[in-house]
Parts: C-alpha cells; sequence; structure tokens
C-alpha cells in the first residue's frame, strides 16, 4: 500500500464517518425561504425603494464640446439603505467586467453619505422595468468605494456583456447594509 | 537584460488594456490605487503576490523598487521621466495593499504625507477641537500626463469646483501675475536679505558712513576746504550701496519673475490632486487659503529644481514644506489672490486644541475672539493677518524680518535725502560756471542790482565794496517783480566816511557759495568782479 | 426503471430533425416494455420517439431540449389516455398513465404525474410489476426525477426534502475535512445547497448531482479562502512558507507504520482515530486541506492543481508531500494512535 492511496483512503474514512455523524439536513422549507430574495419576501418595501430610484434617474442631454468619446461615464441611481437611515445618491462605476458569466464591477457612491456601511449588500434593479435583477454581497474598498463580485443570471450575462464602463448602466442599485 | 518587477508591469499592461477595453472608467494613471486595489486583490497571481510578499520585509528592496519606479518604470511606461510622476505614483500606491504597512512606506508617510498644512474644518456641530485641524495633501501630475479628470482633482472630499479652481487661479497669480508683484514689494520693504554676512556688515558700515556725512553735512562743523572731499566721498559710498541694492535685487527680482513664469508653465498645465485624510464634504470655502498653500507645497515637491533658482522661491517653498506641520490656514481665496474674511472663533479654538499648530494664518478681519482660555496651550498659538496669498507666503516663510524692515526704513531715507542733495552735492564737487552779470540794473538809484544769468542762483552771493556805499552781501535769488530777473538787490546806503564823492565808485564782486540743502557754507571763491558804473549803465528793463 | 442516462456527453438533440420512429428496436427498452412493441396508436408511437428525444438530450446535457420532448410525450400521452376512457383491464391504458407519469417526473411536474399515478388508484387496476410502488415512494425516485422536480421555478418541497437527507451526509462529510471544523462545515453545507437552489435552472438531473453539490461546496470553501486571504487572514500562512522544501530525514514512513489499519477499529477506538486525524487535518494551512481533497478526494492532478493555484506542478507536489508529513508527524507524536497501536 502506497503513501497517496493511504492518505486517499484515510480521507475517504474520515468523510464517510463526519457524513455518519452528521447533523439533520435543513428542512427544503427552511432551505426555500432563505434562498428568496428579499424582494419578494417585502415587495412593498422593494416597490418605494424602486421609486426612489426611478425619481432618481437623471436624462441627460449631449450638448458635447470634445470631440474625444465620453470617458465620464454615466451616473447610477443608488439608494443606500443603512439601518436607521436611507440616502439618496448616485454612483460612479469605476470598474465593470463580465468574464464567464461573472460581474466584477466596482462603484464609488458620490456624493458618499456622511457613514456608509462596510458590510453590505446591493441589488441591480433593472433600469428599464424595475424588477430587481440579483442581489450580491459587496465588498468596501478604499476610499468610499465598494466592490462586486457575482455570478450573473444567463440573461442577465448575455444582455450585459458587451457594456463598457463608460455606457450607461441599464441598472439601478440599492446598497443595503447587513447586520453583523 | 534582466526585467524586473514583472509583476508590476503585468499591473500596469493589465491596468492599460482593462481601460482600453472599456472596463475601467479611469486611465491608469488616475486610477492607480483603484486599479492596483483590484488587481492586487482579484487579478495578481499567487506567485505574483509572492513577489511582491518578498519585498515586505527588507526596507533596502524596498527602496530600490521605489528608485526602479522612478528611474527606469516612468521613462518606460510613460515616455516621462520625472521625481514628479514617480512621486505622484507613489502616493497613489502606498495606501494600498500590501505597501501600505511597509516599514519605507511608514518612514516616508510620517515625514510626508500628514505633515501638510492644515485647513481648519470643522464638523457639523463642532465648536471647535483638535479633530477639526485636517492636514492637506497635495501633490502635481505633470501636463505631459493625458488626463480625464479637470485641473483640481479632490480626492477623497467634495467641494465646490469653483473654490478649488479660484485657489489655482491664486497660485497662477502669484506666479505670474499680480500677486508675484505683491510678493516683490512686500518682500522689497519688509523682507529678509540673501547677503552673506561680510557683504552684509560692509552694507550696513556703508548705510552707516552716509547717515554720518548726511549728517555733518547737515549739522556738523563747517567742513572748509573738505567738503568737496566730503561731498565725493558721500557720493561716491552711497552710488555703490545703490549699485549694490540694485544689482542684487533686481537679479533676484529677475529669477524670482522668471522662475515664477516657468513654474506657472508646469503648473497652469498640471493637475493638481488634493486629498484629505478623512471623506469630507466641505461646506464653504474658507479652506481656499490652505489649498492654495498646498498647491505652492505641492509645486516645490514637483519641480526643486525651478524654484532653486530663485533665493526668494526657494526660501519661500523650502519654509512652507519643512514647517507645514506647525501651520494651519483658514480664509476664502479668490482667484485673485485676496483672502477674504471667515469666522475664526471656532477654529482659533480648534488650532487651540490641537498639539502640533503654532501658527494660524487668517483673514485681516476685525471679528476675531479673544484669545484667552487655557484650553490646549492656546499661548503658543500665533495669529498671522493676511490679506493676500502673497502676504500668507511671506508670513509662512518668515520672510518678513522687523530688523530688516528698520534698515530699509532708514537707507530709504537716507536715499531720499541724498537724492534731494544730490545736486547740491554735484554742484559742490562741479561748481557751476561763473555767471555774467546782464540786464536790468536797478531802475532806481537807492538801490543797486545785480541780475546774474545763471540757473543756480542759491549757490552764489554778491559783495559791495566801495569808498562810498556802505559794505553790502546778498544772496542772488530770483526775483519776480517787473522786471522779473535773477539777481541780487543792494540797498545803496552811503557811508559817513567816504573817501571820495564819486557816487559810481565800487567793485561788486560775484562769490560761490556752496550749500546742501538747507545749510549754506561760509561763502568761497569770488568769481566775478564788476564796477559799480558798468552796472549803472545796464538798460534798466 | 426510468429513463435514467448516464454520463453527459458532448452534441445536442436540438438540431437534429425529428423524424419518424419506427417502433421495434429504435424503441428505447423502457417504453417497449411498456407498450409491448405494438405501437399501434399514433399518438402513442409518437409519445415514444418525443420521449426517445428527450433521453437523447438529457444524455448530452441538453436539459432545456430534454425537458421539451418530455413535456411533448407527456401531451401526447395524456391525448391517448383521455381519448381511450376510462381504464380497462386491458392494462394498455393503464401502461399509457404510467408512461405519462414517468414523462411528467422526467420533465419535473411533479403534481402532473400524482394526478396520473392517482388515476391508478382503481380496484380494475393491476399493478405492474413494481412500477408503481416505484412512482408512488417519492423516497425511491432516483436522483434524475428529485433533481428535476427541484429544478422547476417552483421546486417541490417534499423532492428537495428527499434529495437533501439523500447528500447532505456524504456534503457534510466533505465539508468537514475541507473546513476541519464541524460548525464550519454545517454552514459551509447549507451555503452550498443555497448556491445550488439559487441557481436551480441550471441543474442537470441526467448529471452526477451529489458530485454536483460538493464541487459547490469545494468552490464556496475557495472562495471564502480567497476572501480571507485578501483580507489578510492568512497573513501567517503566506503562501512564500509553503513553497519552503520539504525536509527529508531518509525515513519514509508510510501511514499504515503510522496508524494502526483504520479500516479496522471499531467503537471508540475509531472514534479516537477520528478525532486524531480531525486535530491533524485542522492543524494543517488551509491551503494545504484544500490541496489535500483535491488530489485524493477529486483526483485532480498535480498539473491541474498547479494551474488553479499558478504554480508549478512540483511546487504542488512538493505541498502535497509537505501536507502528508505533517499529518504523519502529527499522528506519530499522538499519545491516543501510541494506545491505539499497543491495544491487541
Amino acid at each position: 500500500m502506497n503513501e497517496t492511496r493511504e492518505v486517499g483512503e484515510l480521507l475517504r474514512w474520515q468523510a464517510a464517518r463526519a457524513a455518519r455523524q452528521a447533523p439533520p439536513p435543513p428542512r427544503a422549507a427552511a432551505l426555500l425561504e432563505q434562498i428568496r430574495p428579499w424582494w419578494e419576501r417585502w415587495p412593498e418595501r422593494f416597490r418605494q425603494l424602486a421609486d426612489s430610484l426611478a425619481a432618481l434617474d437623471v436624462r441627460y442631454g449631449h450638448a458635447a464640446t470634445d470631440p474625444r468619446p465620453n470617458r465620464d461615464g454615466f451616473l447610477v441611481p443608488t439608494v443606500v439603505v443603512r439601518t436607521q437611515a436611507e440616502d439618496r445618491t448616485h454612483s460612479s462605476i469605476l470598474y465593470f467586467a463580465i468574464s464567464g458569466g461573472r460581474l466584477r464591477l466596482r462603484f464609488q457612491v458620490m456624493p458618499a453619505p456622511d457613514v456608509l456601511p462596510t458590510k453590505a449588500e446591493v441589488t441591480f434593479v433593472d433600469a428599464a422595468t424595475a424588477r430587481a435583477l440579483l442581489v450580491a454581497p459587496v465588498e468596501a474598498a478604499s476610499s468610499g468605494e465598494y466592490r462586486v463580485e457575482a455570478e450573473l443570471p444567463e440573461k442577465v450575462a448575455a444582455a450585459w456583456c458587451d457594456l463598457k464602463v463608460t455606457d450607461r448602466m441599464p441598472f439601478h442599485l440599492i446598497v443595503q447594509q447587513v447586520e453583523a | 537584460m534582466v526585467v524586473r518587477y514583472i509583476w508590476f508591469w503585468s499591473f500596469w499592461h493589465w491596468s492599460r488594456e482593462s481601460h482600453r477595453a472599456g472596463m475601467l472608467l479611469k486611465r491608469p494613471l488616475e486610477g492607480l490605487a483603484v486599479h492596483w486595489d483590484e488587481w492586487y486583490r482579484h487579478e495578481a497571481s499567487a506567485r505574483e503576490r509572492d513577489e511582491i510578499e518578498r519585498l515586505r520585509d527588507s526596507a533596502a528592496e524596498q527602496q530600490a523598487f521605489l528608485d526602479w519606479l522612478e528611474q527606469t518604470w516612468s521613462r518606460e511606461a510613460v515616455a516621462h521621466h520625472s521625481a514628479a510622476l514617480a512621486a505622484y505614483v507613489w502616493r497613489e500606491l502606498r495606501r494600498v495593499e500590501p505597501f501600505v504597512d511597509w516599514p519605507a512606506v511608514v518612514a516616508v508617510r510620517a515625514a510626508d504625507d500628514e505633515r501638510g498644512i492644515a485647513a481648519v474644518i470643522l464638523a457639523e456641530v463642532s465648536a471647535g477641537t483638535a479633530d477639526d485641524v485636517v492636514p492637506i495633501d497635495a501633490i502635481l501630475l505633470p501636463g505631459e500626463i493625458e488626463t480625464d479628470e479637470g485641473a483640481v482633482v479632490a480626492e477623497n472630499f467634495e467641494a465646490e469646483p469653483g473654490d478649488l479652481e479660484n485657489s489655482r487661479q491664486a497660485v497662477l497669480g502669484l506666479l505670474r501675475g499680480r500677486q508675484r508683484w505683491s510678493v516683490a514689494w512686500r518682500w522689497l520693504l519688509l523682507g529678509q536679505r540673501d547677503y552673506r554676512r561680510g557683504l552684509a556688515f560692509t552694507l550696513l558700515a556703508g548705510w552707516g558712513a552716509v547717515a554720518l556725512g548726511l549728517a555733518w553735512l547737515l549739522v556738523g562743523p563747517d567742513p572748509g576746504e573738505q567738503l568737496p572731499w566730503l561731498a565725493g566721498g558721500l557720493v561716491s559710498v552711497w552710488c555703490g550701496l545703490v549699485l549694490v541694492a540694485l544689482i542684487t535685487h533686481g537679479r533676484e527680482l529677475r529669477r524670482f519673475f522668471r522662475a515664477g513664469r516657468r513654474m506657472a508653465t508646469g503648473f497652469a498645465a498640471a493637475q493638481v490632486r488634493l486629498r484629505l485624510p478623512a471623506r469630507f464634504k466641505l461646506k464653504g470655502g474658507s479652506a481656499g487659503l490652505a489649498f492654495g498653500l498646498s498647491s505652492l507645497r505641492a509645486m516645490r515637491r514637483a519641480w526643486p529644481e525651478l524654484s532653486e533658482r530663485s533665493w526668494l522661491w526657494r526660501r519661500s517653498l523650502e519654509r512652507l514644506d519643512a514647517d507645514a506641520a506647525a501651520w494651519a490656514a483658514t480664509g476664502i481665496l479668490t482667484s485673485e489672490g485676496a483672502v477674504r474674511p471667515v469666522e475664526v472663533a471656532a477654529k482659533l479654538q480648534a488650532c487651540r486644541q490641537h498639539g502640533q499648530i503654532t501658527h494660524l494664518l487668517m483673514p485681516t478681519q476685525t471679528t476675531v475672539a479673544p484669545l484667552g482660555g487655557e484650553a490646549g496651550g492656546g499661548g503658543r498659538l500665533q495669529l498671522h493677518r493676511c490679506s493676500n496669498l502673497a502676504d500668507a507666503l511671506l508670513h509662512v516663510a518668515a520672510l518678513r524680518s522687523p530688523a530688516q524692515t528698520v534698515i530699509n526704513v532708514a537707507t530709504l531715507g537716507l536715499s531720499a535725502l541724498m537724492i534731494f542733495g544730490l545736486p547740491d552735492l554735484v554742484r559742490i564737487l562741479v561748481p557751476p560756471a561763473p555767471p555774467p552779470v546782464v540786464a536790468p540794473s536797478s531802475p532806481t538809484p537807492y538801490a543797486l542790482w545785480v541780475s546774474l544769468d545763471t540757473a543756480s542762483p542759491e549757490f552764489f552771493q554778491v559783495v559791495l565794496e566801495s569808498r562810498v556805499w556802505a559794505y553790502r552781501r546778498a544772496d542772488v535769488r530770483l526775483h519776480n517783480s517787473a522786471p522779473a530777473s535773477v539777481r541780487a538787490e543792494l540797498r545803496l546806503l552811503k557811508r559817513s566816511d567816504a573817501a571820495t564823492r564819486d557816487l559810481e565808485d565800487g567793485i561788486v564782486w560775484i562769490e560761490r557759495r556752496p550749500c546742501f540743502l538747507f545749510r549754506r557754507f561760509e561763502p568761497g571763491e569770488r568769481v566775478g568782479r564788476y564796477t559799480v558804473s558798468y552796472l549803472n549803465r545796464l538798460r534798466h528793463e | 426503471m426510468s429513463l435514467n442516462v448516464g454520463p453527459q456527453s458532448g452534441g445536442s438533440v436540438a438540431s437534429t430533425a425529428l423524424a419518424p420512429v419506427e417502433c421495434g428496436a429504435s424503441c428505447p427498452a423502457g417504453v417497449r416494455a411498456l407498450c409491448g412493441g405494438d405501437c399501434r396508436d399514433e399518438r402513442f408511437r409518437r409519445a415514444c420517439e418525443w420521449a426517445e428525444r428527450g433521453a437523447e438530450a438529457r444524455r448530452n446535457g441538453d436539459e432545456a431540449n430534454a425537458e421539451q420532448a418530455f413535456r411533448a410525450a407527456l401531451a401526447q400521452l395524456l391525448a391517448v389516455i383521455e381519448g381511450a376512457g376510462p381504464l380497462t383491464e386491458s392494462g394498455w391504458s393503464l401502461e399509457a398513465v404510467l408512461f405519462a407519469a414517468r414523462c411528467a417526473l422526467d420533465a419535473g411536474a411533479v403534481d402532473e404525474s400524482r394526478r396520473l399515478i392517482d388515476l391508478c388508484d382503481c380496484p380494475l387496476v393491476v399493478p405492474v410489476d413494481g412500477v408503481m410502488v416505484e412512482l408512488r415512494d417519492i423516497d425511491a425516485w432516483p436522483d434524475v426525477w428529485l433533481v428535476a422536480a427541484v429544478r422547476s421555478a417552483a421546486p417541490d418541497e417534499r423532492a428537495l426534502d428527499v434529495l437533501a437527507r439523500r447528500h447532505w451526509p456524504a456534503l457534510f462529510g466533505r465539508c468537514q475535512i475541507l473546513t476541519a471544523c464541524r460548525d464550519q462545515a454545517a454552514d459551509l453545507a447549507q451555503e452550498a445547497w443555497c448556491r445550488v437552489l439559487r441557481r436551480r435552472e441550471a441543474l442537470k438531473p441526467g448529471g452526477n448531482f451529489p458530485a454536483y453539490l460538493q464541487r459547490v461546496a469545494t468552490n464556496l470553501w475557495r472562495d471564502w479562502l480567497r476572501a480571507n486571504q485578501r483580507a489578510g487572514v492568512l497573513g501567517e500562512t503566506r503562501l512564500g512558507s509553503l513553497d519552503a522544501e520539504v525536509s527529508s530525514d531518509g525515513e519514509s514512513r508510510t501511514l499504515i507504520d503510522v496508524v494502526p489499519d483504520w479500516t479496522a477499529l471499531e467503537g471508540a477506538a475509531a472514534a479516537q482515530l477520528q478525532e486524531e486525524v480531525q486535530e491533524a487535518l485542522s492543524r494543517l494551512a488551509p491551503l494545504l486541506r484544500d490541496v489535500l481533497v483535491a488530489r485524493f478526494l477529486d483526483g485532480e492532478s498535480c498539473a491541474e492543481i498547479g494551474r488553479r493555484h499558478g504554480r508549478t506542478e512540483q511546487t504542488v507536489s512538493g505541498w502535497i508531500r509537505r501536507g502528508v508529513q505533517e499529518i504523519q508527524v502529527y499522528l506519530k507524536q499522538s499519545p491516543v494512535i501510541g494506545q491505539l497501536h499497543s491495544t491487541p
């Protein structure tokens, strides 16, 4: 019996022993409740925030003086929801990349509220239909920036894959504080 | 050839390509810190992270990396080799992982970032605490670097764009506009000089000699025949002193203006990036003066060689850079460079509470809270009132010198005397030619008029010597009564002991008599001789 | 008996035209058993064709077409059933109902399947070879039906419960090896389930569901590791330290020299060994645990692991040696293992 096989067998044995002593599995109902997105659990709250976002939307008029393409990007309407407060603001998208169905996004809330939650999740809301698209945890980066890395639903990934960071984003953002 | 720091090249190319592909909003240099953070956390391979980690424990290696950034990378990556660019890159990198706690970084940050000129930014309900004193970190991104952002970028805070632009315009005005004249004349009048000790002593002695010479001429004993020597010496010394002053000050001002213009060219094209240590949304423009001074400080760091050419700039910016940690500033800065009044009571309190601030620049205004109170050792805080940016710079650079001001006033006074008395001194040295006697003569037999054709009547006297008429001496001056002429009028009085009955007996002498301002010296040589009969025969008109 | 399919392979039936199929040799064995090779009814024959297409698509991993085909087969069969009127003793219609129920389960239409099975609750119906039992007993359903029931927009709770009961222990075992902590393992396993359910439309009933579940858990664990690494939590266990040469004292011992034959241990002794192995694993750097799991439980090669970590095959090989050596060293020094050795 060589060493490699032995380690493999020992690990399998250990895993099998752990499996036998596993706690009971979670109930299906609990699992399904756990994965239900918040906008389905509290549709009224979502509708209220979506209305706030719609009110924040900016209509851009182009009176360009510079022949170079727009490099400033477009501000994305954003609502920052904290425990005691709700700030209606905008976000500047700093980095936007989709690869293999995964979204990598970095945005800066500007003007930033006095206090930005460090532990939060962001909900992407379709700018056209005001439907929630996905929710993902955000990582607070430096200088009031947030970073998102999330698996996109196939349809969303297909629709967004050609977007550039300077394009007008087809989504609005809801940043919600997550209790530690 | 060994390619060093491949990981940094990997990052740089990722950043450039991502920006080109429309994934990164900001250009590679503008968003350097954000891009690095993204790359290091999510793109760097384990091997690259390892290589970076290996630099962590060696300060020498870290220094080598910094040198490489300045000498190799900046030249190859952006075809622009400058300390300013490397300084910018390093400032951006040193606030993100993993550089943030490198020993080399910690040392630099302690000596650099946290020692900027401070603005006093009051929290919403603050009555003035140490936390309200916020050092400003400013850096310039050279104009050769293409950017998408404005000329002044507020990092980590929000401010009215107009306030930031005003600060920039004020700095430009100081470098190449009206404000530089303000610096120039203030310095000439009040500022310290860059004299070597020997020269300074010589100049002081020279001015002392001028003062003594003038005093002698004005109130001293009559120098008699030594007068031309005294006047010559005085004029020579004074001219020498003036010449030295003109040459040294002219040269310094020329350098000051020229360096200012060069710095202005760079500054106008550069991007000023201002950063505050904590996120702020500024309301009001009272940080404008601090922004302006911080921009000047950044310029010293960006182009040290430019300010080196002018002592005035070097001295000002060096002091601004070295002593910044002890200074706070408050005041609205207009685009013309004027400092407008602000509310200062809480700001004074904040500075008093701060342990390191010992000087506060503030506008010239009457509404200042009393400096009483023991909190924070308020006695150490010195207030400097300034009406414009130039004034503020002179305060920070400690260019104002009371002793020099006294000397300047004294030398200006002496020079004024010299200038007023210079014609007299010249005439002492080069006496005017003897003037001929011309018409008119006296229309009355009771007087004798001696009219002279001269432009310097005060320098002559007329003396009558006769056996019939009494001895007479009279000043020559301009008489406006008709007929107007430059003349001496001698009232004739018959002598009781007249030796002759010839009423035309007598000689009129023209004497030269030196004078200096209000002082007339003893009469001098006789330069003309006329008979009374000759004078009587001149026309009356 | 079900239309369960084997491992997925490339290709898709969606691109091939649906040509008429003669009932007979090409008819799936299971279907032929039901219709007895006698496809006199055109609709029944077409249902067979659709079912075959569905099975083919599922084998190829084309789940969208598979579900569509099974639903088409179900529709044909429902037409047959409704046309045949009440169930008779002939058994022909019963076979159609059972076939339809199976197609419904393959399509994930659990409620439709139950409705059809309920039709068979009739004294005249004669059970067919235990097929009824399999259809009625959800615990007996194969993964393919359970997964098909779960992947729909409104997942079937009972199917999910069964699926969870069936695969939870193995998943937990894997998670415990990865995390070396019972609480973290439970969290990780539950999170893996949530991840799977959130993207349930991507589930492939024809695939190896437990393997997929374990892969999701492993990937989650790696994400956690990466996040911790970014946050500096792993600062003390930097990769650089793992790259150091593994000391070789020339004494190559296998585990069997160190640990008594674990397969022969029972009761308290086995529990003691389990504790010690758990402790040994928990002392390993998380990265080493990950690498050992990938190598020995998932059967990945050193080259594959190296590609994932941006390292050479030799480096990964070194990590594995180090991991094994650290386990050996710990177990060798363990007094509990010593006692186990001395115990006859």
